[in-house]
């Protein structure tokens, strides 16, 4: 019943959300005089030049995203015209609350890239204003589609907490990634050059993470599987069949192939290489090669967190999925 | 409050001989519109309907009747996020109203017996409602019930102690489906 759709909706929205805040926290995090000097003048000087290329590609990049992703959320829905009941007469459900998050992300990742393009005049007070709301809303759509998946019951896959940091995570990666594709492509790979090298080391440390709450995950649907001992009611068999599909059969080669070595051991190694720009083996590659390299990882990332995505969504089964329509 | 009624089900997996007539007459007289299917049948301990479990020389073909479970916890009223779910209090039928539904699918997920169905047609969900309006507000029974060959359903009032439904499922000879979700199913299985 969840379509591609779906998945593509909990991927362009986990990393929308993540790159816008990557956007969001870098801002927050530059240097007060730095920031103050080029929001002068309504950015206009030479030496704001840098920093709304590098922002403004960000916000652009994480609410284009966002946008495509709410576009796939609704496609999906039999009834998109209803889609205003959801907002304004909404349940309390996590999809509700994230069917807002979604429109208040999606309105400050605008207002950021409004400012950031030099459209807009901000102090840097409003800057650091749309800076944590940005950062607020997006945590919260990062953290929604995962708790939602997670308060099922009905599918084993998908009921545990380890479903909910690991999709963070991914976001997390996966906006990072984003980030970096969406700086080197608006040409600030030089003026940001320490910047991104963090951000590759951060990338690396949310693939070691993401690596480790995935077994956890996974160890977490064994368990409800009934461990060892094997499944001993339908929801069990349900969560045995989702783990068999997803390690040895019909999604054992997207998994093992596509998000585990393409997806994170690849772009791992790759981001060792990249946070260390001091290092022989990348000054001997070139700045042109470092690009590509950093592109190459970025989409490895993106490429790992949509086919995790996927997986999630294909591998799931309910106890009664005969009766699913 | 004391006229509230509380309907349900008990189905003897004993009785039921799988033929689905009640899967037809709910399909036919409710007019459940495209693919969706609000009652069916499947394999009683098995994966495969109509493939018996066991071992020669005892060999078991025996069915579960499944619809929506009427549940006093539903998961998908809660998890509904238009409120398009909903259960009734004077009845404890739960149904959806087709006018509120984005058809986003998710009450079909979150339901442990994944009772409701795509109306492809309207593009709403559809499920189950007892056939509250077509038959009950006749003091009639639901279309599968009335039409099962094998008398293999029971229904009635749960709070009328006096009702079939309430003593098979007092004398405990009657438990639910997959308890373990905590749904608190109205429907029973012997």
């Amino acid at each position: 019943m969840f379509s591609d759709l779906i998945v593509a909706y909990l991927f362009l929205g986990g990393a929308g959300a993540g790159c816008c805040l990557v956007a969001s926290v870098l801002a927050l995090f530059a240097d007060a005089g730095a920031l103050d000097a080029v929001l002068a003048n309504r950015m206009r000087s030479a030496a704001a030049r840098p920093w709304r290329r590098f922002f403004a590609a960000l916000y652009a990049v994480a609410l284009g995203a966002l946008l495509v992703g709410a576009i796939c959320l609704m496609a999906d829905l039999g009834r998109p015209d209803r889609l205003l009941l959801v907002l304004f007469q909404p349940a309390p459900t996590y999809l509700s609350f994230g069917a807002w998050a979604i429109v208040v992300c999606v309105a400050v990742a605008a207002s950021g890239l409004a400012i950031w393009m030099g459209a807009l005049a901000a102090s840097r007070r409003i800057v650091v204003l749309v800076s944590v709301v940005a950062a607020v809303a997006s945590a919260a759509v990062i953290a929604y589609t995962g708790l939602m998946l997670s308060d099922m019951p009905a599918v084993p896959l998908w009921h545990t907490p380890w479903l909910v940091l690991l999709f963070a995570l991914s976001a997390l990666s996966c906006g990072i990634a984003l980030a970096l594709c969406a700086a080197l492509i608006a040409g600030s790979g030089d003026a940001f050059a320490s910047t991104l090298a963090r951000l590759a080391k951060a990338d690396a440390v949310l693939i070691v993470l993401e690596a480790v709450v995935g077994v956890f995950c996974l160890l977490s649907v064994w368990q409800a599987a009934g461990g060892l001992a094997g499944p001993t009611d339908p929801t069990g068999e349900a969560a045995r069949a989702s783990l068999e599909g997803l390690l040895l059969g019909p999604q054992a080669v997207l998994f093992w192939a596509g998000f585990a070595l393409v997806g994170l051991a690849v772009p791992f190694a790759q981001d060792i290489v990249l946070g260390r720009p001091a290092s022989g083996a990348l000054a001997r590659i070139g700045r042109a090669n470092r690009a590509l390299l950093m592109l190459g990882t970025a989409a490895c990332v993106l490429f790992g967190g949509f086919v995790l995505r996927a997986l999630v969504v294909h591998a799931a089964l309910q106890p009664a999925t005969s009766l699913i329509t | 409050m004391a006229d509230n009624k509380h309907y349900a089900m008990v189905i003897d997996t004993d009785h039921c001989v799988g033929c689905q007539t009640c899967t037809v007459s709910c399909k036919i007289s409710n007019e459940v519109p495209g693919t969706a299917r609000w009652n069916r049948v499947e394999s009683l301990d098995g994966d495969v309907l109509y493939q018996p479990t066991g071992t020669f020389p005892a060999p078991v073909l025996a069915f579960r009747p499944m619809l929506c479970n009427h549940c006093e916890d539903p998961a998908c009223v809660a998890h509904c996020p238009s409120g398009a779910m909903q259960k009734d209090e004077q009845t404890s039928i739960v149904s959806v109203d087709k006018e509120r539904c984005i058809g986003c699918g998710y009450c079909g997920w979150t339901c442990p017996y994944g009772a409701p169905s795509m109306d492809d047609v309207n593009h709403v969900m559809s499920k189950c409602d007892f056939c509250a309006s077509t038959r009950l507000s006749r003091d009639a029974e639901p279309f599968c019930v009335a039409s099962c060959p094998a008398n293999a359903r029971i229904f009635g009032d749960l709070n009328d102690p006096e009702s079939e439904v309430s003593k098979l499922v007092q004398k405990e000879k009657a438990s639910a489906y997959q308890p373990e979700h905590g749904t608190h199913p109205s429907v029973y299985y012997i």
